[in-house]
């Protein structure tokens, strides 16, 4: 069963759960699948240098549009680039991009949230309407209007989608927070004559933090995966720099030689695939708490 | 009931202020002059012109003044002046909506031909290799980047092998059918051109196959999950010791209360769709709101920005507003607890 051994591990204590996750892992093909193929792909990404000799960057015009061979696998662009080798660095802009993204989104997200479930009606009504606006806001759509505000940089790209990723972060949060206010432990902690910060940041934070973190690691193939529409779009990364949705961008000019195209599109289908089959895995240990949200 | 519905009618309000005060604040925070980016330098240099226009727009007061006025002049129905078009946003909007309206109706439903049967499909078979290949194609689908997949499609339907006409909404050779809804298939229909109808429908077919990529991805998903939930019941042993066949207990009573839960996540669908939207129509020139959409961005044309968010916004609160409604009209459970107070 693939759930409930990621639902093991994350109830059993201390200096037991990492064994319990080895042994998990062995007994959970969906979750071994998923955690290969991230730790495979970061490896990828962060030995590229290894990989290939090939510089992302350097054009070589007498070898431009090259089909895949053993000198290129993925073969060569416009500008004779190896696309083996822009694929792979370009793991290195867009996945610690998105990873900033879901950080921010999930950081901001959760001390709202706090405020939001810890603070009083009124507060809680107030930060409630904002996500309400921000969630009615179509993510894409505020991206491109601050990208096309501020230009579209790498930077600005981060900016933008980060702006529109806080919200259901505040609604979990606000929602396991509502939920454990009225267990025994916490109105314990609380009658035992703590302070209501203490009770927040000793009591019920950590438990709220570890569903939130999971949920942020499995949410990183979604912020990829927009990302790379924002680069594709024109309003992320801008050329020469190797970002997976613009070097599938760049490729539609010569959609003869498909390799330049293809590839990146399939690093990008591939990652956030990944991640996908590891929240599969993982939502069921998560449930309980994210049943909480509405 | 009632009440409940006029409450969130009134919770309407302050979410639209709230979507036009944060595209308004992030228009002027550009560093472009608005009056240039709105006239164009010729015009700039007309001092009466741009006296008039930052009259007409409250530009020469606060900030938080010109809101109000820009709110007053939405109240009248003026968005402003397209950048790029130089035509009125309010215009822009309701000539481009049609395209999208079809485009998207055609996806939902083509989601909904392919996701009910597979995600009944693999609970039934739950365990299987059937099961497995289901959610194997769904977690891709949901991964998948359209735009790629897209542009792939085009290269090889429509260039290689010509077995999909191609970008835009019909046949160069055929005009428009006359307007009606605005949607080709349902004019041409009205007007009884059969072969408007035809090139319509097949400009249809490639573009929303790919848009429903994702949400076929996500409603198969919540389908097997909710079917799951359901095959267990007791009231489908009660159909079948009365004799119902399974097919006919799976059919008539499993799967209609199965599919009433899924309709929850079409708000999560729709964000998805309006993504989509803007990638698909600009890959297939389909002159809807996505394209644009992807135009107001691109040249940084805020009032049109705005009142695309406008509309998007609108769209989606409506759109949870109806599923709250129709979800408790469907099941009397949430009906009543409704009546009881806040949920």
């Amino acid at each position: 069963m693939a759930e409930s051994a990621a639902a093991e591990v994350s109830r059993s204590p201390g200096r037991w759960r990492l064994w319990r996750a080895v042994f998990a892992l062995g007994s959970d093909p969906q979750l071994a699948v998923s955690i290969a193929m991230i730790f495979l792909m970061a490896v990828a990404i962060l030995g590229a240098g290894f990989l290939t000799s090939a510089n992302p960057t350097a054009g070589d015009i007498v070898n431009r549009l090259l089909p895949p061979s053993w000198a290129h696998p993925f073969g060569t662009d416009q500008l004779g680039r190896d696309v083996f080798a822009r694929v792979l660095f370009g793991g290195r802009i867009s996945v610690p991009a998105a990873i900033v993204v879901v950080l921010f989104g999930a950081t901001f997200g959760t001390a709202l949230g706090a405020i939001a479930g810890s603070g009083g009606r009124l507060i809680d009504e107030i930060v409630m309407r904002i996500t309400d606006v921000v969630l009615a806001f179509p993510v894409i759509v505020l991206a491109m209007a601050v990208s096309a505000a501020l230009g579209a940089s790498l930077v600005n790209g981060v900016i933008a989608l980060g702006a529109v990723w806080w919200p259901t972060y505040v609604r979990v949060c606000r929602g396991m927070i509502l939920e454990l206010r009225e267990k025994g432990y916490v109105i314990a902690a609380r009658s035992a004559g703590r302070s209501r910060v203490a009770v927040l940041f000793r009591v019920i934070l950590p438990n709220v933090i570890p569903a939130l973190s999971v949920m942020a690691a499995v949410d990183v193939g979604r912020a990829i995966l927009n990302f790379s529409i924002l680069s594709f779009l024109g309003l992320g990364v801008r050329p020469p720099v190797p970002e997976w949705g613009s070097m599938v961008a760049s490729g539609v000019e010569v959609m003869d030689q498909w390799w330049v195209a293809t590839f990146p599109g399939l690093a990008i289908l591939a990652v956030v695939f990944a991640f996908n089959l590891l929240g599969d895995s993982v939502r069921d240990a998560l449930d309980p708490w994210v049943s909480g949200r509405r | 009931m009632i009440g409940y519905v006029l409450r969130r009618f009134a919770l309407l309000v302050p979410i639209l202020l709230g979507i036009t005060f944060v595209t308004f604040m992030v228009s002027r925070a550009i560093p472009t002059d608005p009056v240039v980016a709105a006239l164009g330098q010729q015009a700039a240099d007309h001092p009466k012109i741009v006296a008039s226009y930052r009259e007409r727009w409250g530009l020469n007061k606060p900030l938080l003044v010109q809101y109000a006025v820009y709110l007053k002049n939405l109240l009248h129905g003026d968005l402003g002046e397209s950048i790029y078009t130089h035509r009125p946003v309010a215009e822009d909007l309701v000539s481009y909506m049609p395209a999208t309206i079809e485009l998207a109706s055609f996806t939902i439903v083509l989601s909904a031909l392919i996701s009910v049967p597979l995600g009944v499909l693999a609970a039934i078979k739950r365990g299987t290799f059937v099961d497995l290949a289901v959610r194997l194609l769904t977690l891709v689908g949901v991964a998948m980047p359209i735009f790629w997949l897209a542009l792939a499609a085009l290269e090889l339907f429509y260039f290689r092998f010509g077995i999909v006409p191609g970008p835009g909404r019909l046949s160069p050779s055929l005009n428009p059918p006359p307007t009606v809804t605005g949607l080709y298939t349902v004019d041409s229909l009205f007007a009884g051109r059969w072969r408007t109808f035809y090139s319509a429908a097949s400009h249809l077919i490639l573009p929303s196959l790919i848009l429903a990529t994702w949400s076929a991805g996500t409603l198969t998903r919540m389908t097997r999950t909710s079917m799951l939930l359901v095959l267990p019941q007791s009231f489908l042993n009660t159909a079948r010791s009365k004799g119902a066949s399974e097919t006919y207990t799976i059919l008539r009573h499993a799967i209609p209360n199965a599919v009433i839960p899924v309709i929850t996540i079409l708000g999560l669908v729709y964000g998805d769709l309006l993504t989509g939207v803007i990638l698909i129509e600009t890959l297939f020139s389909w002159p809807g709101i996505g394209h644009y959409a992807y135009a107001a961005a691109i040249y940084a044309d805020f009032p049109a920005i705005i009142g695309i968010t406008l509309v998007f916004g609108v769209s989606y609160s409506l759109l949870n507003l109806g599923v709250d409604i129709i979800y408790a009209v469907l099941d009397p459970r949430i009906r009543s607890a409704m009546s009881l107070g806040r949920r």
